[in-house]
């Protein structure tokens, strides 16, 4: 692997904090490569939007971002658009989230889709607790390759706990060099979507536009899901559909 | 040395744990339009994927039953779970339990598995062959060999069966596959902690085993 030839330069972590103080929603919001925004919502729950301070994701950017959603809290996260993973000539791209929520928290974060472009080589991490009256429903949309792309490297790494046992431990390595594209890994296939669900009931799988079914697995520990389609390309996802029937 | 002798044992196909009802994820596969020519790199993705995770389990369950701690059935407990979070098909975990079960059934008649028969629990499959491999005095990396190469004859047979050819090309394929297995093994035979527990996956193996539970026509129950 190639190493980056100058130091990489760092950002402070993005911060999104929100805890309830005498009654109200207390909101911390501290911006790195990602600018964290309180958005309009319902008086009940804080919705809180992502966007990129600058071009991202190029060689050598570290995202890193903190999110901790307090007792009986609920934090709707939006990110305000995809990301795309640019050609980093060499220079490997990190992006890191660690994600607490505690007893009565609640999450809800639609995330957008990540797209990793050619020469692209990037290493995602979600680590994810969840305390056990907490609840926390993710959406993770991996798309290898721009329109015509194979698409560079990503692994792809989640840790997802429930009051510190785990749920969930993948380490997904798509690297176009070696296997890949061989069969039982992704073969053809360019877009991995994703729901987590930690304490959240996920309903049956709906079918998409082009009548694919994603998987339902029903993970290790009870109340905890993991909902996956892969797919040719993201038109023909069925988690659109799927996000809406979780969230209604 | 009696443990080359028991490694050819427990590798023996003819070893009655129930393993013929398995295929090595290779139906589904077919269902799914994979075609007889790519079982090559089907076993290499199995290889670096489920079934590193799968070696990587039974070496740690191996040494923790060799180390014989006083702890050791909590430590298989915590190892246990953590096989089961790096597995998300609920169907691929049931099809483990119920290997695990045959061959500690048949183990613990021939071995001393007492603490782990008697913790009354379901066991994946990896952790029993890991603490029969310990008991049958195999190092880790023959414990490593042995899931893997079961793991390629499970594959190899199960494909033989629903997509019949000729038996050599499977042998041949095995032969091929040893390179890949002699590399998994070097990565798991050094595993020292729980923590250390790979969890490379396999997209598609895991959504095609999902599946299989619903399909209509299965000869293999995984």
């Amino acid at each position: 692997m190639l190493l980056p030839s100058a130091p990489v330069a760092r950002a402070a972590p993005t911060v999104v904090q929100v805890r309830r103080e005498r009654g109200r929603l207390r909101t911390v919001l501290r911006g790195g490569l990602l600018r964290p925004q309180r958005l309009h919502g319902p008086p009940d729950r804080c919705r809180v939007g992502l966007l990129a301070s600058t071009a991202l994701l190029l060689g050598g950017d570290v995202v890193e971002l903190e999110v901790d959603v307090g007792p009986g809290v609920t934090l709707d996260l939006v990110d305000v658009a995809g990301t795309v993973a640019y050609d980093g000539r060499g220079e490997p791209a990190g992006w890191r989230v660690e994600v607490r929520v505690a007893d009565g928290g609640r999450l809800r974060w639609a995330g957008e889709p990540f797209v990793v472009a050619d020469g692209a080589d990037v290493s995602r991490a979600l680590l994810l607790d969840v305390a056990d009256g907490g609840r926390a429903l993710l959406r993770e949309t991996l798309v290898l390759g721009r329109t015509g792309q194979l698409g560079g490297r990503l692994r792809s790494a989640t840790t997802a706990r429930r009051g510190g046992r785990p749920v969930l431990v993948e380490d997904t390595v798509l690297d176009p060099a070696t296997h890949r594209r061989l069969p039982g890994m992704l073969g053809d296939l360019r877009v991995l979507d994703s729901l987590l669900a930690v304490g959240e009931e996920l309903p049956d799988a709906p079918a998409g536009p082009t009548g694919h079914r994603p998987s339902r697995f029903a993970l290790v520990e009870p109340g905890c899901w993991l909902g996956r389609a892969l797919l040719p390309d993201l038109a023909s996802s069925p988690l659109h559909r799927w996000w809406a029937a979780a969230t209604a | 040395m009696t443990a080359p002798y028991l490694s050819l044992l427990l590798a023996d196909g003819r070893l009655p744990t129930g393993a013929h009802t398995q295929s090595g994820g290779v139906e589904p596969a077919f269902q799914a339009g994979m075609p007889l020519a790519a079982v090559p790199d089907y076993l290499t993705v199995r290889l670096r994927t489920v079934t590193e995770v799968e070696a990587a389990t039974a070496v740690l369950a191996r040494r923790t039953w060799a180390d014989g701690g006083p702890d050791r059935v909590a430590a298989l407990v915590a190892l246990d779970v953590a096989w089961r979070a790096r597995t998300p098909s609920d169907v691929l975990r049931d099809a483990a339990d119920l290997l695990g079960r045959s061959h500690l059934r048949l183990a613990a008649a021939v071995w001393d598995l007492a603490p782990l028969v008697e913790a009354r629990r379901l066991w994946c499959r990896a952790v029993v062959v890991g603490v029969t491999a310990a008991a049958a005095g195999l190092s880790a990396a023959e414990t490593a060999r042995l899931v893997a190469f079961d793991d390629v004859q499970t594959v190899l047979a199960a494909a033989l069966k629903l997509a019949p050819f000729d038996p050599a090309h499977g042998v041949a394929w095995a032969v091929r596959a040893q390179p890949e297995v002699e590399r998994l093994v070097e990565r798991v035979a050094d595993l020292l902690s729980p923590a250390d527990l790979p969890a490379p996956t396999a997209p598609l193996l895991e959504q095609w085993g999902q599946q299989h539970r619903d399909s209509e026509r299965r000869l293999f129950r995984a």
